[in-house]
C-alpha cells in the first residue's frame, strides 16, 4: 500500500540510464475501477508528461522508476485533458456520499501500489473506506453513501 | 431515516449532479403545494457573484436526494432552464415566510419565520412552522393542507403541540401530533 503523500513531488527515473525524466504533479483517478491510473509529471523533459500507473515498476523513498522514458506520452483524451488542467486533482477534492453529505477534503490516499487500486481515503478526522465511486468532477468525489 | 430542517436551510446549497460531480448552481427558493404539504420544486440561482440570479427550475420529481450539504441530481439536463416568463410566474407564488399565523379559534400565534421540513431522500414534506411571538419563537405543527390566504395562515388550536425548544423537541412533538391524528410517522 502506497500514499498519495508518498508519491507527490517525488522523482521519476528511467532505469534503462538512470535518467530523471521528472517530479510527481498529480495522480490520476479513473472512478469506474477506482483505481489510480496514470501520474503526471512536472518539470519534464517535453510534453510528455502522462506515466500509466503499471509503469511504475518501483518505488522507492528517493523515486519512483519506470523501465525507460520512451514509458511516457502525451495527455490524449478528453479524461486526461481534464486531469492535467487540474480540475480532477484529488488533493483537497470535495469527498461527498451520493445523499449529499460532505465527508471533507481529501488529505491523504491510500491505494495499492501494483494494481493501482484505491483502498482508503483521509479527511480530517476520519479515514473512509472505499470500494465503488460513483463520480469526480470539478466540484467533488462523490461515493456511495453507508448501505446504498 | 427522515430528519427535520428549515427551509431557509436549504436555500444556498449546492445543486450537484451525480453524473459528472459538478456543482451546476444553487438553491435560490424552495416552492411549496400547501394543498398537498409538499416542496414541489426548487429555484436554482448561479453560484458565485457575477453568475445569473436565476437559471431555471428544479420540481423536487427531479432530485435523486436532499442531503445536508448539497442537492443532488442524477445530471445537468434535469434542472428546467430558464425561459421567458418564468420568472414573473415564480414571483406569483405565494410567499409564506413573514405571514400572520392565527390559530383556526381566532388565536393570534405570531409571525411566520421559517417552514419546517421532514426530508426523506429526494422529498421534502412541509410539517410545520416557526413562529416569532413576542421575544421568543416556536415551532408549531402544520397539518395536511393547512388554509393559507395573501394574509395568513391557519394552524389548529391546541396549545400544547407547540415545541419551544428547536428542532429536536418538534420532532416529539410531531410523533405525539401523528399518534392524535392516527398519521404514521
Amino acid at each position: 500500500v502506497i500514499r498519495l503523500s508518498e508519491v507527490k513531488g517525488r522523482r521519476v527515473m528511467a532505469r534503462d540510464n538512470a535518467q530523471t525524466v521528472g517530479t510527481v504533479r498529480r495522480v490520476q483517478l479513473d472512478v469506474a475501477s477506482a483505481r489510480i491510473v496514470a501520474i503526471e509529471l512536472e518539470a519534464a523533459l517535453d510534453r510528455a508528461t502522462i506515466v500509466e500507473w503499471p509503469a511504475v515498476v518501483a518505488t522507492t523513498e528517493d523515486a519512483l522508476m519506470i523501465e525507460t522514458a520512451e514509458d511516457r506520452r502525451e495527455p490524449l483524451d478528453e479524461a486526461e485533458q481534464a486531469f492535467v488542467a487540474g480540475q480532477l486533482d484529488l488533493a483537497g477534492k470535495l469527498v461527498m456520499h451520493d445523499s449529499g453529505d460532505v465527508l471533507g477534503r481529501i488529505e491523504d490516499v491510500a491505494y495499492e501500489e501494483k494494481t493501482g487500486r484505491v483502498i482508503e481515503l483521509y479527511v480530517p478526522g476520519q479515514v473512509v473506506p472505499v470500494e465503488r465511486m460513483i463520480a469526480l468532477g470539478s466540484y467533488a468525489l462523490i461515493i456511495p453513501a453507508p448501505g446504498s | 431515516v427522515s430528519r427535520l430542517v428549515r427551509a431557509t436551510e436549504l436555500m444556498g446549497l449546492p445543486v450537484v449532479t451525480l453524473d459528472t460531480a459538478a456543482a451546476i448552481g444553487e438553491v435560490r427558493d424552495v416552492l411549496f403545494d400547501p394543498d398537498r404539504s409538499r416542496v414541489v420544486a426548487f429555484t436554482v440561482r448561479g453560484r458565485g457573484l457575477l453568475s445569473p440570479a436565476l437559471l431555471g427550475l428544479l420540481p423536487t420529481g427531479s432530485v435523486e436526494s436532499i442531503g445536508r450539504d448539497a442537492v443532488m441530481i442524477s445530471t445537468a439536463a434535469v434542472l428546467l432552464r430558464h425561459r421567458e416568463g418564468m420568472a414573473s410566474t415564480l414571483d406569483d407564488q405565494v410567499e409564506v415566510i413573514g405571514k400572520e399565523v392565527v390559530t383556526d379559534d381566532g388565536g393570534a400565534v405570531g409571525r411566520m419565520i421559517d417552514v419546517v421540513l421532514e426530508i426523506d431522500g429526494g422529498e421534502a414534506g412541509v410539517v410545520g412552522c416557526e413562529v416569532e411571538r413576542g421575544e421568543g419563537r416556536l415551532i408549531v405543527p402544520l397539518p395536511l393542507g393547512m388554509p393559507v390566504s395573501a394574509d395568513a395562515l391557519i394552524v389548529p388550536a391546541a396549545g400544547e403541540t407547540y415545541a419551544a425548544n428547536g428542532l429536536g423537541g418538534f420532532r416529539e412533538v410531531l410523533a405525539r401530533s401523528r399518534d392524535r391524528h392516527g398519521l404514521s410517522a
